[in-house]
């Protein structure tokens, strides 16, 4: 009772509070990331005590993850990469006068999401970061397959165009020096190109500036309207009987959100993409990628149950699930915290209030996602030429910010022409974004795993879980296919 | 508006299109392949294994594959796909889209003139005149724009941002 009592003091509750606001601010503001927040809050929290501190760090990481689709759904400039697959049906609901309801959505889903993801965190923590540990190169490569053929699923129905962008999206992965061998590829003597294109200006420029390109190619007319003409008046109940109504959706995203994001180095943005693919799959529902309300519920639940499933290995392992919780291990580390399985033994009662704390921060986040909403949305009922005008500053500032690299302005820059290229030609840029992410993993994990076997590829397919994974990626490629020839016979 | 583009002139579009992207597709895996046939082979003990090359090298044989795809079906065959999917671009004008890039563009060499207040109410201001916002409201928001920059990446954010050789601002 005494931590719990603890937990619900001021000297808790309003860093928390703050700590939220901030992550709603930084994840809003496009080109400033999730983990740029963490890392950000980490030298303010250095001073307090392990408790307050991690809640801070906590509280950040939750908002920034839902405040990054505010301007996904407003202007599909996901303010964080997990709000990549939320741009899809939140951009086009926002674009049919429904933006108010996509976010209402996106609020809740984030809190029972997250809710979920935290609930499973305390429940099955130690069998599920075993189950992570299992995988080696040969399930990391079958894994990364599997999140691309979900990004090819994703494709407004093509899935050999949405491959195109992926296999797009792969090769500019493959740009800068070669882990294995040290040798740079395609650098062509530029030596920013050598650590690879940086992904934060990449997505800018795919999604923030072919944008603004394609929404001044119809001319300066266009662009005397607000940028978004409905009120932003937060729909809750319609919201809620629409959660309520898809509350599968919610439960199996969540627990997809959960399970990737507990596979080291899977964070919430590929837990999106996979629970948004899923989606589309079992639901069927033609509308997903039009403006589905299924389309904003399966990837916001998920990439806010994602940070629950990374604190899983990370707390239990000491092994991080993504980049924010490997700044967290750090800051653990810090606290004079060692995080791993002693943990549970040494510093039990903190780890309860972490849980406690995590659990309240789903409840305030409706509240303060709230306020973030109403904030962003007056910026918007400007003219669409002045917040065009903005985005193309902020795209600029927030790719030069990340690295302090003009470099990163011209790659964003290249971007957004190439998406705008991209569109023009009907191709879809999401999978693109997604072989940019998972280019590397994909080719390491199969790269060491051809040494490792020395060139030997039955391997990959013949370990349970590998062969598993193939399974799925095969049923998510070809299963829309088969099942509506199944359904066409059986009607016919 | 003038009357919508016939199905056969949207249908030529797309044809025209997908010839566009097979030929583009199997341009960019000729030039990855020469350009990774110079990459070096890793060879431990005398046995060779996947190199720097091995990844690209399969990429680029898949978007030959691809490339030859969109070709074959665009010349064989018309596809049915509905008309809203096609964009208007026709009707665009090139001239904004070329402002935003030419903006874009001269960012860098301008903040690094006159330092990044000046330089964003400087390039924002000319945006939003060109966009015909009345010149004092452009003023005056290009103004906030700045101020507000400064106060999120460097007061609150620490993120310093490029000063001018110029105007160190």
């Amino acid at each position: 009772m005494t931590g719990l009592s603890e937990i619900l003091s001021f000297n808790i509750l309003l860093p928390l509070f703050l700590s939220m606001a901030f992550g709603i601010f930084v994840g809003a503001i496009p080109g400033l990331t999730a983990t740029m927040a963490v890392a950000l809050i980490i030298p303010i929290t250095y001073y307090m005590r392990p408790l307050a501190g991690l809640a801070m760090v906590l509280g950040v990481s939750f908002t920034a993850i839902f405040a990054g689709d505010i301007p996904a759904t407003f202007l599909r400039i996901p303010g964080t990469p997990a709000s990549g697959a939320a741009t899809l049906d939140g951009f086009e609901l926002s674009k049919k006068g429904k933006g108010a309801l996509a976010l209402t959505l996106d609020l809740l889903c984030s809190a029972f999401g997250g809710l979920i993801g935290v609930i499973l965190l305390i429940l099955i923590a130690p069998p599920l970061a075993n189950f992570a540990l299992k995988f080696t190169h040969f399930e990391y490569f079958w894994l990364g397959i599997f999140g691309l053929s979900m990004a090819a699923v994703l494709s407004k129905g093509n899935t050999i165009r949405g491959l195109t962008s992926a296999i797009l999206g792969l090769l500019i992965s493959t740009i800068g020096i070669d882990v294995t061998t040290g040798y740079p590829r395609f650098t062509f003597g530029v030596i920013e190109l050598m650590d690879g294109v940086s992904f934060i200006p990449a997505m800018i420029g795919l999604f923030g500036l072919s944008e603004v390109l394609k929404r001044v190619q119809f001319g300066l007319q266009a662009l005397k309207v607000p940028a978004i003409r409905e009120t932003t008046k937060l729909r809750f109940i319609e919201a809620l009987r629409e959660v309520w109504k898809n509350k599968f959706t919610v439960l199996r995203s969540s627990l997809i959100g959960t399970f990737i994001g507990a596979l080291p180095g899977a964070g919430a943005d590929i837990a999106a993409w996979v629970a948004y693919g899923a989606e589309k799959n079992i639901s069927g529902d033609a509308q997903i990628g039009k403006g589905s309300t299924k389309g904003v519920i399966a990837p916001t639940s998920a990439n806010n149950a994602a940070i629950g499933g990374t604190w899983i290995p990370a707390l239990v392992f000491g092994v991080p699930g993504d980049s924010i919780t490997a700044i967290v291990l750090g800051a653990m580390l810090m606290y004079g915290l060692r995080p791993g399985p002693m943990i549970f033994t040494e510093s039990r009662q903190l780890v309860n209030q972490l849980f406690i704390i995590a659990i309240v921060i789903q409840l305030l986040l409706i509240p303060v996602g709230w306020i973030g909403i109403k904030a962003f949305s007056l910026f918007l009922k400007l003219q669409t030429s002045i917040v065009m005008t903005a985005v193309v500053v902020f795209s600029v500032i927030g790719s030069y910010a990340l690295r302090n690299s003009f470099f990163d302005i011209y790659v964003m820059i290249a971007f957004g022409i190439i998406g705008y290229a991209l569109e023009k030609l009907a191709i879809p840029l999401p999978p693109m974004i997604l072989g940019l992410i998972l280019g590397r993993m994909i080719e390491d994990n199969l790269r060491i795993g051809l040494i490792k076997t020395k060139g030997n590829f039955l391997p990959f397919i013949t370990r349970p879980i590998s062969l598993t994974i193939l399974v799925l990626t095969i049923l998510v490629l070809i299963g829309p296919q088969l099942f509506s020839v199944i359904f066409k016979r059986k009607s016919s | 508006m003038s009357g919508s583009p016939s199905r056969a002139t949207i249908l030529r579009g797309e044809k025209m299109s997908d010839t566009i992207l097979g030929v583009f597709l199997i341009v960019l895996a000729i030039f990855v392949l020469i350009s990774s046939s110079s990459f070096p082979n890793l060879v431990v003990r005398g046995e060779k294994l996947p190199g720097p090359k091995y990844f690209p090298s399969l990429l680029s044989i898949l978007m030959i594959l691809l490339g030859v795809f969109y070709i074959v079906s665009s010349t064989l065959k018309f596809k049915k796909r509905e008309k809203n999917q096609i964009e208007k671009s026709s009707k665009g004008q090139v001239s904004p889209l070329l402002v935003v890039l030419a903006s874009s563009i001269l960012f860098v060499p301008v903040i690094q003139l006159v330092g990044t207040t000046v330089g964003v109410i400087a390039i924002t201001f000319s945006m939003m005149v060109f966009f015909r916002v009345k010149w004092y409201y452009s003023a005056v928001v290009s103004v906030a724009l700045a101020l507000l920059i400064r106060l999120v990446f460097e007061v609150l954010f620490k993120v310093p941002l490029p000063e001018g050789t110029l105007i160190p601002l």
